[in-house]
């Protein structure tokens, strides 16, 4: 008997599909807002000018690829604790870890808290399948409550209230802090401060994942306001950091992982902790992505011209937002289109239906989530119009 | 939430959530301050180390004779390319670029031609490859895909080898335990004990195996002492886990430090060994140690087998860090696709750091007293590294009366001896030896 018996051909995961075939259709007309990459108004991924210079400078002044610190390049570090804490980066309570992007920094966010003592995860629904994953991996549990309200196209506010005066001490949020993936659908800040208030009374520990910090409003500081807030409330955090969409360095796999922590005495057990952690999976984080992140942070044009790369790719999104909803106005699709223009980010979360879904990768040449997740950079002037149409198309046939 | 005692009272016991709060109490004081890396500690103290003469043996990173950190030339023009053409920044799949991991089953299985078992095996579609964190990345993966799936949890690493081995596989959940390989009181190789250890132990056990350069000691097999130890393995139905972190280091040629590589893919395609699985890395051979360029690859029984495992490894990767990363593989991919002029650079770039090594090595032979120690031993050993056999005691002292830098296990890292420090070090050393 073969020793991998017990091995089952595990299922792709459903993006995939959509990707194969819309890798096989070759139609001009052919329109795929699948994955989570920002397209620019020709449809190709885009680098971020910022970033273009940043290597120029790394090639003149080449750094090597000697190892780094198990801990990540201190520059590094230290520019992200401040992109996403603002004035309170430079505080002695938080410690920060570079990580293999964000999935990393969910890996090591999971695990240092298995570490701790503390397994109870509360995830809202629908989420970022790979949170299931991870939280399984580090040995948690996931109770579910809902984010979004699939019928009332809204988030599910009082559903989120439930969890939080329900859930047992102790149990960690892992919460979205804007641009939702994939709904789109981020809180209020009044609603941020009543999930604060009661995380802070019901001593519940929070997760917040940042991934498209910048791409809400346009302003990487104003997007991080949940961080600074939760700062504020001197409680014991931590923050999931992603550089892959807001500096476009998705395979370079840029990240961090920084825990705050109210009781001082205890910093040094937390960065030995993590430090161990990262040691038995992988040693070091990638350097490249980094070193490129580094240089942007360092310096004060360079960050200035990030500012305005993020502010004019959010600029775009919104653009392409109220191109469409304009065009279901006009065409007069049946349905409540207004969630186009609430919905911040990358994503719109259509309402599509899988059957639509289907319908559009049969009939029309276009590609999305089965569950009716729309990344809207891979809209552009010269496909809105038929993309539309083909969705106002589809929405119709089933009306019928 | 750090703060146990307190929070931990403070916790509000509910009708139907466990919660073990004695049970938590002893978890946290499991974990009180995790000890720092050992070698990692000693870089730390070296650098806070005024003295001008000190000299740094702990990492195990290439240096060249002015004691520099190098970027391989011919990976400084791969740069430039990708400089100027690179437009791709998005994430590869789970198990990474397709072209990467054909390079790394071309590279090293089929020998670039030269092994006709591997090709068969890759042709047959027996090779399942995955890009991984480096070296330490492709431990992880294969040591939580062997407990997830593997039927025997012991895996039998030699004794001595390098640490983080044994932490990385306990993590995930296996059993190592040590099999004899060296005998520091002769400084040699303890052949016929290695030999009775891995027969003393049940069938079906997973055993790490090093392919050359072994760290600490760097005291390899010979072909004719490989194939004893493979006879064993065939007859123990041990599953044979490869790590390859220094192909290149023993002799300058990566294509001739592949022999067990080699012998093992014989064996595969003879039917006498079913499957095996080799963790690598660029980090020493390509100097790519920060950018984090490795792979993991799977020798399987069939192809079939190959689909389930290559979903499997999908399975276990994207919940601990989605896709790897592209800037060190893409330099990679640039060298071996440029097979006219940036790879045989390579080669012959790497050929001469081993080539430098290997003076140093010399050098230092030459320099250190042997009357009242045989130092035989630094000849017969290959790579990176010198194992020394000197005491704690005795690398403590050279450590605070010398400078001198390096683990406790008498592990020198020779790159980081050049023309100018040989002889203050060899002096250095006589003088612990003799008092």
């Amino acid at each position: 008997m073969s020793i991998y018996s017990k091995l089952q051909i595990e299922p792709a995961d459903p993006i995939i599909k959509v990707m194969v075939r819309s890798a096989q259709d070759s139609s001009p007309d052919k329109v795929d807002v699948t994955i989570g990459v920002y397209k620019d108004e020709d449809g190709s991924s885009l680098t971020f000018p910022v970033v273009k210079k940043a290597k120029e400078i790394l090639h003149t002044n080449d750094p090597g690829h000697s190892y780094t610190t198990m801990q990540g390049i201190p520059e590094f570090n230290k520019g992200a604790r401040d992109v996403v804490f603002g004035e309170y980066g430079k505080n002695d309570n938080i410690v920060t870890i570079q990580t293999i992007s964000g999935t990393g920094a969910i890996y090591m966010a999971t695990n240092f808290l298995t570490e701790a003592g503390w397994k109870d995860y509360y995830v809202g629904n629908p989420a970022w399948s790979n949170y299931y994953q991870t939280i399984d991996f580090a040995g948690g549990k996931a109770h579910t409550y809902t984010h979004y309200d699939e019928k009332a196209q809204k988030i599910d506010f009082d559903s989120l209230l439930e969890a939080l005066n329900t859930a047992p001490a102790n149990s960690i949020f892992l919460l979205q802090t804007c641009c939702h993936n994939p709904t789109g659908a981020d809180f209020s800040k009044d609603q941020w401060k009543t999930i604060g208030e009661l995380m802070k009374k019901n001593k519940l520990i929070p997760i917040l994942d940042t991934a498209y910090q910048g791409f809400a409003t346009g302003d990487k500081y104003e997007d991080a306001w949940p961080v600074r807030y939760f700062y504020e409330l001197n409680i014991d955090f931590l923050v999931c950091q992603s550089f892959s969409k807001n500096l476009g360095l998705y395979g370079e796999r840029t990240g961090a992982l920084h825990v705050v922590v109210q009781d001082r005495n205890l910093l040094p057990n937390v960065t030995s902790t993590l430090l161990a952690l990262f040691r038995k999976i992988c040693s070091f984080a990638p350097a490249w992505g980094a070193r490129i992140a580094a240089e942007v942070f360092k310096s004060e044009e360079l960050t200035k011209e990030w500012d305005q790369n993020v502010a004019d790719v959010t600029k775009r999104l919104r653009t392409i937002r109220e191109k469409v909803h304009q065009k279901f106005v006009e065409l007069k699709t049946p349905g409540d289109w207004s969630p186009v223009l609430v919905q911040t980010g990358l994503f719109w979360y259509s309402g599509l239906t899988e059957d639509h879904i289907e319908q559009l990768a049969v009939h029309h040449h276009v590609y999305a989530t089965t569950y009716g997740r729309i990344n809207v950079s891979g809209l552009n002037d010269a496909n809105i119009d038929y993309f539309c149409r083909a969705v106002d198309t589809v929405v119709r046939g089933s009306a019928n | 939430m750090y703060r146990p005692v307190q929070i931990r009272l403070a916790a509000r016991p509910r009708a139907g959530v466990a919660f073990s709060t004695s049970a938590q109490l002893q978890k946290w004081s499991d974990i009180p301050l995790a000890p720092p890396d050992k070698i990692l500690g000693i870089s730390e103290a070296y650098v806070k180390d005024t003295n001008t003469k000190k000299i740094n043996l702990g990492v195990g990173a290439y240096r060249d004779n002015d004691g520099k950190p190098i970027i391989f030339p011919s990976v400084k023009k791969a740069e430039e390319i990708l400089l100027a053409k690179e437009v791709e920044k998005e994430y590869t799949g789970i198990t990474g670029n397709k072209n990467f991991q054909n390079i790394v089953k071309n590279f090293i299985f089929n020998n670039s031609n030269k092994d006709a078992n591997g090709a068969k095996l890759i042709e047959a579609n027996r090779i399942v490859t995955s890009q991984t964190i480096s070296g330490t990345g492709s431990l992880r993966v294969i040591a939580d895909f062997l407990n997830r799936f593997y039927t025997n949890k012991k895996i039998l690493v030699p004794k001595p080898t390098w640490a983080n081995h044994v932490a990385v596989f306990k993590d995930a959940g296996l059993a190592p335990e040590f099999y004899a390989y060296y005998e520091t009181s002769k400084n040699d190789l303890d052949f016929d004990n290695l030999k009775q250890s891995l027969q003393s132990q049940d069938e079906g056990s997973i055993i790490l195996l090093h392919a050359c350069c072994h760290n600490p000691t760097g005291m390899d097999l010979t072909a004719q002492q490989w194939d004893e130890v493979l006879e064993i393995i065939k007859s123990k139905k041990f599953f044979p886990l490869v790590d390859m972190a220094y192909q290149g280091f023993a002799s300058g040629d990566p294509f001739k430090d592949i022999g067990l590589i080699r012998r093992l893919n014989e064996l595969v395609a003879n039917d006498e060994l079913k499957s095996y699985a080799l963790c690598q890395s660029f980090a020493k051979n390509m100097g790519l140690y920060g950018e984090r360029t490795g792979s993991i690859s799977i020798v399987t029984e069939s192809s079939d087998a190959s689909k389930a495992i290559e979903s499997q490894l999908k399975k276990l990767i994207r919940p601990i860090y989605s896709s790897p990363p592209i800037h060190g593989s893409k330099i990679v991919e640039t060298i071996f696709n440029d097979e006219n002029s940036l790879l045989p650079e390579w080669l012959s770039e790497l050929d001469a750091v081993v080539s430098r090594l290997n003076t140093v090595r010399s050098k230092l032979y030459e320099n250190l007293d042997k009357t009242n120690y045989n130092w035989d031993h630094l000849l017969k050993q290959r790579g990176m590294f010198v194992y020394t056999g000197l005491s704690a005691e005795q690398v403590i002292r050279l450590r605070n009366e010398f400078s001198v830098y390096a683990t406790e296990d008498g592990r020198f890292s020779i790159s980081g001896i050049n023309d100018k420090n040989v002889e203050y070090l060899a002096d250095a050393i006589n003088q612990v030896v003799k008092a």
